[in-house]
């Protein structure tokens, strides 16, 4: 057996590293799966099932954290999402933005009203539909 | 047939709470069997001058099911919605199918919307006019507390659909003296309190009387859409 060297071992202690597992080495190998299956628009909880059906245990929340990470998918809570109403704009002065209703969607009328779903949320500035000036 | 008033109008400041408080007043001093909602969690007037008036959460998604529950019970329920309700009342409605509802229980709806001078007032009123049509009836109510002015409200196309098209009416509630509102609020006292209590001057009191008799002439010519109708 050799003997001591410190001026070794403070080289191999100064080298040393533990090992540290690779965040997501196993789902790597079903990257191409999770593509395709997101683009499929399946859940999180739906690919874990699948890859878990097939033989690589996984969480939903494994599956979140790698879609986000690698996929480079932007997370997007219910907090975060924002109704839609229509912005109404000020012709008087024209310094406001044009309704967020395209064109093609009629307006709130007499007995239909206006859609919740088309609905944008945001600033509501009054636009009021005003009798035309009748000729004497 | 039973009758669901609610008086709605997103703008605030328009004189909803005021209207509601001397309407529910009215119905108390012609005996007229009712239940009174409020909906403002932040400023529950309705509720500061007639405490037995219920609160009615909006917020809560099922909170406004509480509404046609007592109207189940009521021949007429007066509610005074918050301001930045409209969009809820609207969702809300046609979520549960307005018409089939009121129809199951045989029963009107009534928007009471008072309007001011401000443009954002009246353009409330157009908004609800274009949803709900002819599915409910309209009663305006010109509030001169801020302003006899009320030529946008006059110019506007919401003006004449509402007089020609959809049977609307109009009361006008005047201006009450500035400082019998404050001593109101101060004492949290209704006009017909007021007009009995010490503290008022007997000047003071004929002119909350004289108010009064004016604006109870006003919702007598709407009774037809505000109150219960007769069998």
């Amino acid at each position: 057996m050799s003997s001591f060297d410190p001026i070794i071992a403070r080289k191999a202690v100064t080298e040393f590293a533990p090992p540290r597992p690779e965040r997501f080495r196993e789902l790597s190998a079903a990257k191409d799966f999770i593509t395709e299956l997101r683009q499929k628009r399946a859940s999180y909880r739906s690919i874990a099932d699948l890859l878990t059906r097939h033989g690589l245990p996984i969480g939903k929340t494994a599956v979140a954290a790698f879609c986000h990470v690698v996929l480079g998918e932007t997370s997007r809570s219910n907090k975060h999402r924002v109704r839609k109403r229509p912005l109404i704009s000020d012709s008087a002065n024209g310094q406001l933005p044009l309704p967020a209703t395209p064109p093609s969607v009629p307006p709130a009328t007499g007995n239909g009203g206006e859609n919740p779903q088309t609905r944008v949320r945001g600033p509501r500035i009054a636009q009021i539909r005003m009798l035309k000036p009748q000729n004497p | 047939m039973k009758r669901l008033d609610l008086i709605l109008n997103g703008k605030g400041g328009v004189g909803k709470s005021f209207f509601a408080i001397n309407f529910v007043q009215y119905l108390k001093d012609k005996g007229i069997t009712h239940v009174a909602i409020d909906s403002d969690n932040e400023n529950s007037t309705l509720k500061r001058f007639h405490p037995d008036a219920r609160f009615v959460d909006l917020d809560d998604r099922r909170g406004p099911d509480a509404i046609f529950s007592t109207l189940e019970k009521s021949n007429l329920v007066v509610m005074d919605c918050r301001a930045a309700s409209t969009d809820l009342f609207i969702d809300f409605f046609a979520q549960i199918n307005l018409p089939t509802v009121l129809s199951a229980l045989g029963a009107s709806l009534t928007l009471v919307m008072p309007v001011n001078h401000e443009s954002d007032s009246v353009d409330q009123v157009q908004r609800l006019a274009d949803e709900f049509g002819k599915k409910c009836g309209y009663v305006v109510v010109r509030n001169a507390a801020h302003s006899e002015s009320f030529t946008l409200y006059e110019g506007s196309e919401v003006c004449a659909q509402l007089k020609d098209k959809l049977a609307g009416k109009e009361i006008a509630m005047s201006q009450l003296q500035d400082w019998l509102v404050v001593a109101l609020n101060e004492q949290n006292l209704t006009i017909t309190a007021a007009a009995k209590h010490p503290a008022f001057s007997l000047l003071d009191r004929q002119r909350l009387q004289t108010w009064q008799h004016k604006f109870y002439a006003g919702i007598e010519s709407a009774a037809d859409l505000l109150l219960p109708a007769k069998p």
